[in-house]
């Protein structure tokens, strides 16, 4: 522990991710399903750097630099259904989702 | 003429197809004109091979074709005609073709004549097959064969219940005969190695040098007996018999054909063609004397007390089968030909003289309800009387001269049980002339007990007559080609047929003794039956009250209807309902509609899975990433290493 | 302990802090605060791992835009439709929490365990600097090896947004009602003709006998309305229902 190893950054990627997968399971406001989505996405960059970091690659900087960029779109689209539904007065409560049951 | 012995058999099967494929939509009511030439063209063939072997006292053969060519074990289809083949061959087309004559008269307006014209002819072409058969097997497919042309023609009506019963009767009665005959088959083949009759290494052969080839006689005794049951079944001997009363439910002239002169006739036909295996086995010749002796009394006596006039001589034609039986049984091969070829002629005559009255009484059945016939139907009348006396054995009509020849073979007969066979025989015979004659004065005699107002008997049509007065001239002049006993044309014929039999010489006195003493019982009986039924000298009913449980007894058919009713089918029939009921719905079919049930249930339980909430699936997804890494970790990680 | 180390603690102790307060948080907008500041010290991880644009990338686009756009949306999302904090199903929060731990347990396996990787590539350090800095470094890469991705990428972002323009493009400009364009055909009798008469003969729906039949082949009128059942009632009345 002495020396700063890739292990912290992995520990730090996984209880990041576990704790925004733990949000995503638990809470009903889609827009904070939201954030707990991004939550788990910025782990996942932290884990790709550290590992590019252990490597001496630039890889997996280039791969976060990838992921943030889809993120951006993914979240543009996604708050946008979430703005539409809202407008047409269907709630943003994830439980009310339930037209697929039989 | 041996290559054209394949015609004999072929053209009855050819009027069989045509009548079956086109008599529904083309033939209909003109089916005789298309079985009647057929038969009779059978028959022609059949006069002028009797006549080729008559000359030349050598059989003749043709090769069909070759049926099973498995390596060892051959089977050819082989036509073969000895002296036996080329009587029974006469016989059957005869009567055959007397009774399709007869039908088209009997069977005029019913809408199934063309079935009719089929199945009959498809019985005469599987009879001549099997008394043309040159082996075993064939005999034994062919055998089959005439069982299901029988059962055919007895549901002929199907639409009766009880003609459908007695037909299933006739079957399974039959095909417990068969046991034994496939199993004296199989024996016979794994004890020679072959199922051909003649020729060197054939079965006929092999049995005579059995000794020489290390054969055991055992093995030949339990041949014998195996053979004999099947015979029990087809030729309607005890214990096998109670289908053949049962079997009168079918038309007339089946009755007449099949049930008297000719399917039942296979059975001795069999045990005689397979002679010098019986020869050699002392045992099998007494269990059959025993049976048969005993199944001519017995029929004897249940004929006395029945009242439907087709009954009546069905089981006469038992008991007269039981005679033919012990006469093999005691050695008397060749008179149990005589009988079998005399026999056929007026039972033939009688059943359908039966047929006659039936139809000109308007269906009636029950001799209770008839009386006076023979001023409305003198035709009938006199054939008829022809008939039974001849069936009594009165001299000189045919049945006289086989029958006496059969009790004085059995007489002399070098088996212990010959001389109570033919005491037996008397008894039974002098019942025969009883009941026949009780048969003949309720019917034709004495006042009318019908209801003269509404029925009007009337004698039957040509067809029907002409057929009568045919068979009527045999009853009365076959029986001396017979003559004199033992010495006669008929027997210097036959012989050939039968070389390794040791004729006994029957002396002057022997013949002239026994021929009174027949002669004697049958005249009895029918005095007896005058006195009681004419004269009215003894009250049959009173009789009957006096000694009830005898009568019982004899109407009831000595209860063996019931016996095995008990012991045999009703067991039968609660093991198939316990098979049915339990095993099969309660156990397979619950099994299977179990799984069924069981997938519906999990399913149900299952279904609650799909909440809808996408929460749920996200969580579901998670668990399965879960599970994969896992995995991953177990497989490729450094965990467990 | 040397300096990068007790940073890195002090680093990692408030992203994770402040990630707990996302999920925790009642009001959604407290969670999106959170999830700023979480956002803030990650960029601190970057650059302690020398990804120095990375870091920057992170909290100009990631923080600066997305999270910024999330917080808009939410305001814009009506407070009062909001759902009260109502806890999610038991089923939801008990197995949430076990399978975090089962996962967090199985990574942590995942991590003791491994193989480290050796230091293969060339990108250490000192290249780094010769080449003239992480951004440079970056930039190589990033036009070389990865162009297409890299070209594929502004495609993507380009249908993005094309895509939030659509969604959010007001149906008729200075419109406040929410409008759907409809097509409604006017039905003889209002309804299909294929439907079968009742049991007793009648007829599916009430005639009108004021309003003559059309033939079944006459042509049909077309109207445009903006509510769907507006103009199509039984009996092709024209009366309009509010």
């Amino acid at each position: 522990m002495s020396e700063l190893g890739v292990e912290h950054f992995l520990f730090l990627s996984a209880a990041l991710f576990v704790i925004g997968m733990m949000g995503l399971l638990t809470r009903r406001n889609m827009l904070v399903i939201f954030m707990c989505v991004e939550l788990m996405l910025t782990a996942v960059n932290i884990s790709l750097v550290a590992f590019g970091w252990e490597s001496n690659t630039l890889n997996g900087q280039a791969f976060a630099i990838f992921a943030i960029s889809i993120a951006a779109a993914e979240a543009v689209v996604g708050l946008g259904i979430i703005l539409a539904l809202s407008r047409r007065g269907k709630s943003v409560d994830v439980e009310d989702i339930q037209t697929l049951k039989d | 003429m041996e290559d054209l012995l394949y015609l004999i058999p072929l053209l009855p099967l050819v009027a069989f197809a045509i009548n079956i494929l086109l008599g529904r939509s083309y033939i209909r009511s003109n089916a005789h004109w298309v079985a009647i030439p057929a038969v009779a063209a059978s028959w022609i063939l059949a006069l002028l091979v009797f006549r080729d072997i008559y000359d030349t006292e050598h059989a003749i053969s043709q090769h069909l074709f070759t049926w099973i060519p498995a390596g060892d074990f051959v089977v050819d289809v082989n036509l073969y005609v000895d002296q036996l083949t080329a009587i029974m061959l006469l016989v059957v087309l005869t009567v055959g073709l007397l009774v399709h004559i007869y039908s088209v008269g009997y069977m005029h307006g019913d809408p199934g004549f063309y079935r009719f014209f089929s199945y009959l002819p498809l019985f005469v072409f599987s009879m001549l097959m099997l008394v043309l058969a040159d082996n075993l097997l064939v005999l034994f497919v062919f055998w089959e064969a005439v069982g299901l042309c029988s059962f055919l023609l007895i549901s002929y009506y199907f639409r009766r219940r009880s003609a459908g019963n007695a037909a299933k009767k006739a079957f399974i009665v039959n095909r417990v005969g068969d046991l034994g005959f496939g199993l004296g088959v199989m024996l016979t083949f794994w004890t020679f190695g072959t199922i051909s009759f003649h020729g060197e290494n054939g079965i006929f052969e092999q049995a005579i040098n059995h000794e020489a080839l290390g054969i055991a006689g055992g093995t030949l005794t339990a041949i014998g007996i195996l053979l004999f049951i099947g015979a029990c079944g087809k030729s309607a001997q005890f214990p096998l018999h109670v289908w053949l009363p049962d079997a009168m439910e079918g038309p007339t002239p089946v009755s007449a054909l099949i049930h008297a002169a000719t399917m039942v006739t296979a059975g001795i036909y069999m045990v005689a063609r397979n002679y010098t295996i019986y020869l050699q086995s002392e045992t099998a010749m007494t269990v059959v004397a025993i049976v048969g002796a005993f199944t001519a009394f017995m029929a004897a006596t249940i004929a006395l007390t029945q009242n439907d006039i087709k009954r009546v001589v069905a089981y006469s034609t038992v008991s007269q089968l039981g005679y033919m039986a012990f006469a093999l049984g005691t050695g008397a091969w060749l008179a149990a030909i005589f009988h079998l070829m005399t026999h056929a002629f007026f039972k033939g005559l009688l059943f359908l003289g039966c047929g006659s009255v039936i139809h000109g009484m308007h269906e009636e059945q029950d001799i209770r309800n008839m009386g006076g016939l023979r001023k409305h139907m003198p035709v009938t009348f006199w054939t008829f009387l022809i008939g039974a006396l001849a069936n009594a054995g009165v001299v000189p009509l045919a049945g006289f001269w086989s029958k006496d020849e059969i009790i004085v073979g059995a007489w002399i007969s070098d088996n212990w049980f010959g001389k109570p066979a033919a005491i037996i025989g008397l008894a039974a015979a002098f019942l025969t002339a009883l009941y026949m004659f009780r048969l003949v004065f309720l019917v034709f005699f004495g006042e009318e007990r019908f209801d003269t107002e509404h029925v009007h008997p009337h004698e039957s049509g040509p067809w029907m007559a002409w057929p009568l007065i045919l068979l009527a001239i045999p009853s009365v002049l076959v029986g001396f080609v017979g003559f004199p006993p033992e010495d006669g044309p008929f027997h210097h014929f036959l012989h050939h047929a039968f070389e390794h039999v040791h004729a006994h010489h029957v002396s002057l006195t022997m013949t002239w003794t026994f021929g009174i003493i027949s002669t004697a019982v049958a005249v009895g009986g029918i005095f007896v039956a005058w006195l009681v039924y004419q004269r009215r000298a003894v009250d049959p009913a009173e009789l009957s009250e006096r000694y009830e449980g005898l009568y019982q007894f004899l109407l009831n058919k000595w209860y063996i209807d019931e016996l095995y009713s008990r012991v045999i089918v009703e067991p039968l029939r609660n093991a198939s309902v316990f098979l049915w009921r339990v095993i099969d719905e309660g156990i397979i079919d619950a099994a299977v509609n179990g799984v069924g049930a069981g997938i519906a249930a999990i399913s149900q339980r299952v279904r609650h899975v799909q909440t809808g909430l996408v929460a749920n699936y996200a969580l579901a997804i998670v668990l399965g990433m879960i599970v994969l890494v896992g995995a991953y970790l177990a497989a490729y990680s450094n965990l467990f290493r | 302990m040397p300096w990068d180390v007790i940073f890195f603690y002090l680093i990692a102790a408030v992203s994770v802090l402040t990630a707990i307060g996302v999920v925790a948080a009642r009001n959604p907008v407290h969670s999106g605060i959170f999830l700023v500041l979480c956002f803030l010290n990650v960029a601190g991880i970057f650059v302690m791992l020398g990804a120095e644009f990375l870091a920057v990338i992170q909290v100009i686009v990631y923080t600066g835009a997305i999270l910024v756009l999330v917080l808009f949306v939410l305001m814009l999302v009506d407070p009062e439709d909001l759902p009260a904090f109502a806890d999610a199903q038991p089923l939801q929060r008990y197995l949430g929490a076990l399978l975090g731990v089962v996962l967090l347990l199985e990574v942590a396996a995942a991590i003791i365990t491994r193989t480290a990787m050796e230091p293969r590539g060339d990108a250490t350090p000192a290249n780094i600097e010769a080449v003239g800095g992480n951004v440079q470094a970056v930039g190589r890469i990033l036009f070389s090896d990865y162009l297409l991705a890299f070209e594929v990428v502004s495609l993507v972002l380009t249908v993005g947004v094309l895509g939030a323009i659509v969604l959010a493009l007001p149906e008729r400009l200075g419109d406040r009602e929410p409008r759907r364009g409809t097509i409604s055909l006017s039905h003889t009798r209002g309804t299909d003709t294929a439907l079968p008469p009742g049991p007793k003969g009648e007829s599916p729906i009430r005639i009108d006998p004021n309003r003559p039949m059309p033939r079944p082949d006459a042509p049909r009128r077309v109207i445009l309305a903006k509510d769907p059942d507006e103009r199509t009632t039984v009996g092709g009345s024209t009366r309009t229902r509010r």
